[in-house]
């Protein structure tokens, strides 16, 4: 997995999105094995205590769990991961709307914007 | 821990030392046969005069560059950046002291064997070793006559203070150094000063310490045989003395005084 | 007792100017910590302070509630700035050095690292390149199972692929009984595997906290803070 982490905000933030990016993505699929604290942390090039805490976080959110005997697994619970693909993708929107309106943008235009570039995307 | 350190010193050292010494023993064994060739004319004179000469050049070099290797070893290894390895590795200073005081010891005592072993060589001849005991069997009568039944402790007793004083040189040259590391700026200058300084005071002391033996001597108009009941004994315990301060104040300056760069 | 290093009211002076001024903190075991400030600002003294190689004029430190000594030397482990190993010494004379000398000293990590350097373990050490000779101090100090480890500038020298390998071993070797001390001025390359950073000026504590607190108070890197303070 490519792991970015910027030095302008908290590590265990930037982790905690990259992961929930990957299991929207479906990089990580329900119910797979996430590898060891130490294992990601070295691949992220990161503090395992700070993949600790960002994995503690995602525990908090139902997003992980954890097996005290085998590892940390992704959940399996389907309607939350669409709830976070939504969450996601709304913030997303949000953000490229922000940005269209400071480009000068109204919503009718954005709207007709969008859908004749999707057209041109797809052929 | 100490005899980790002594086996490291050692294997640092030999790397010069045992090849030095070979040298001297190959030089010599080509001696053996210079000497003989010494009174010939034209080439074969010169080359055994140059060999000869080489050989005397040889073994004063041996003696200094042990003498000066042993020297700026203590400096190298414990004052410059091999010190940061040194002082972090868990031994207690006076183990580092230690470790390199023996093996200095040894080497001076094998570099003597080494030379006279060279001696030998050269000017062996099969009469020396019959010589040899001769001339100690004549020294040991002499010892008996003069002594009395005190020659073996006369004997211990100069052994002793040969050894003692051996070891207080180079203690004087490690306290040198030491001291002379406390002058940040000007550690060797500082190490060169602090030995001249203490040298002579040694010096002063000393004759100092004659007046009150020549006049307890005079008076009681004792003879040679009052050396190895009150002299030596005397000096025995006085150069331990001189050991113990050297060793300790070394051992101060590195626990309490280091500053390495 | 979980802090590593204690250090309470530490001075220390050299011929009139004054190295550290009261210095006061605590490590805590399992953390990896940033000494940073620049230079002459009292690191390297405190370094060798922690490391028993300079006493304190006045304060005390402590590694693991003792004072350093003899215990202290066994459970920290120090990378110096400086080649502290005897030229004459082939690599694998180095491993057996420290393996005699080291209690808590793994070999086959050693040797398992020199491996993935690709560093000859026959070569004497005057042969290697000093970048070469700094990877093979590194990777002496980190095979050793400290409980402190002081690394004074370990990715000072080094090309930009070591320093990635070097990082990576300090976060490989990292376990939550022991502490790493990093001094150094690359704090970019650095401050993502930091916890906490110390900043020294001028021998005080200017600031100790944690990476995150700062990214998120200050909305900045550290690097870009420290540019900021430290302006010329």
């Amino acid at each position: 997995m490519q792991w970015d982490i910027n030095s302008e905000r908290p590590v265990y933030i930037q982790l905690i999105e990259q992961i929930q990016a990957s299991i929207i993505s479906g990089y990580f699929k329900p119910s797979d094995k996430l590898p060891s604290v130490r294992d990601l942390a070295a691949e992220a090039s990161v503090n395992p205590n700070t993949m600790q805490k960002a994995l503690a976080e995602l525990e908090r959110s139902g997003l992980i769990y954890s097996n005290r005997t085998s590892g940390r697994y992704i959940t399996s619970d389907l309607m939350l991961i669409k709830e976070l693909k939504g969450k996601s993708a709304k913030c997303l929107i949000i953000d490229f709307v922000e940005k269209m309106k400071q480009l000068g943008f109204e919503q009718e235009e954005v709207l007709t914007m969008i859908t004749e570039t999707i057209k041109e995307m797809g052929k | 821990m100490l005899n980790k350190l002594m086996k490291h010193e050692l294997r640092a050292t030999s790397r010069l030392l045992v090849p030095l010494y070979l040298i001297l023993l190959f030089i010599s064994i080509i001696n053996r046969f210079a000497f003989k060739l010494y009174s010939y004319s034209g080439i074969v004179g010169i080359i055994s005069k140059f060999l000869i000469v080489t050989y005397v050049i040889s073994i004063f070099v041996v003696i200094i560059v042990t003498v000066l290797y042993m020297i700026t070893r203590f400096y190298k290894n414990l004052l410059t950046d091999e010190g940061y390895l040194m002082f972090t590795l868990p031994a207690k200073t006076h183990q580092l002291i230690t470790s390199k005081l023996l093996i200095t010891l040894l080497w001076l005592i094998i570099g003597i064997i080494a030379v006279l072993i060279s001696l030998l060589i050269v000017f062996a001849v099969p009469d020396t070793v019959s010589y040899t005991i001769n001339e100690i069997k004549e020294i040991m009568s002499i010892l008996s006559r003069e002594f009395g039944g005190s020659w073996v402790l006369v004997f211990t007793e100069l052994i002793f203070i040969s050894l003692l004083s051996l070891v207080g040189n180079i203690l004087l040259i490690y306290v040198s150094i030491a001291l002379g590391q406390l002058f940040s700026n000007h550690k060797i200058i500082g190490s060169f000063a602090a030995y001249m300084i203490i040298y002579t005071v040694i010096q002063f002391l000393m004759i100092l310490m004659l007046i009150p033996f020549g006049v307890y001597t005079s008076k009681n108009s004792m003879g040679v045989s009052s050396l190895p009941q009150v002299i030596f004994p005397a000096a025995i315990i006085i150069l331990m003395l001189g050991c113990t301060c050297f060793y300790l104040a070394t051992d101060y300056i590195f626990k309490r005084k280091l500053n390495l760069d | 007792m979980n802090s590593i290093l204690q250090c309470e009211s530490l001075s220390k002076k050299f011929s009139g100017s004054a190295a550290l001024s009261n210095i006061n903190f605590t490590i805590e075991r399992g953390r990896i910590i940033g000494l940073l400030g620049p230079n002459g600002s009292g690191k390297t003294t405190l370094l060798k302070i922690i490391n028993g190689l300079l006493v304190p004029d006045t304060g005390k430190v402590q590694i693991s509630g003792m004072e350093p000594g003899i215990e202290t030397k066994k459970i920290v482990s120090y990378l110096p700035e400086r080649t502290y190993l005897a030229d004459w010494m082939k690599v694998s004379d180095t491993i057996d050095f420290f393996k005699d000398f080291y209690g808590d000293f793994d070999a086959k990590i050693a040797d398992d690292m020199l491996k993935r350097l690709k560093i000859d373990p026959n070569k004497k050490l005057k042969t290697l390149s000093k970048g070469t000779k700094e990877k093979v101090q590194l990777i002496l100090v980190m095979s050793r199972r400290a409980e402190l480890y002081c690394l004074d500038e370990p990715i000072g020298g080094v090309d930009p692929a070591s320093r990635d390998y070097i990082v990576n071993t300090i976060i490989t070797n990292y376990n939550e009984n022991a502490a790493v001390l990093i001094s150094t001025h690359l704090i970019a390359e650095i401050e993502n595997i930091l916890d906490e950073v110390i900043i020294l000026k001028d021998g005080t504590v200017i600031l100790h906290s944690s990476v995150d607190d700062i990214r998120t108070k200050e909305g900045k890197s550290i690097d870009s803070l420290f540019r900021e303070v430290f302006k010329c």
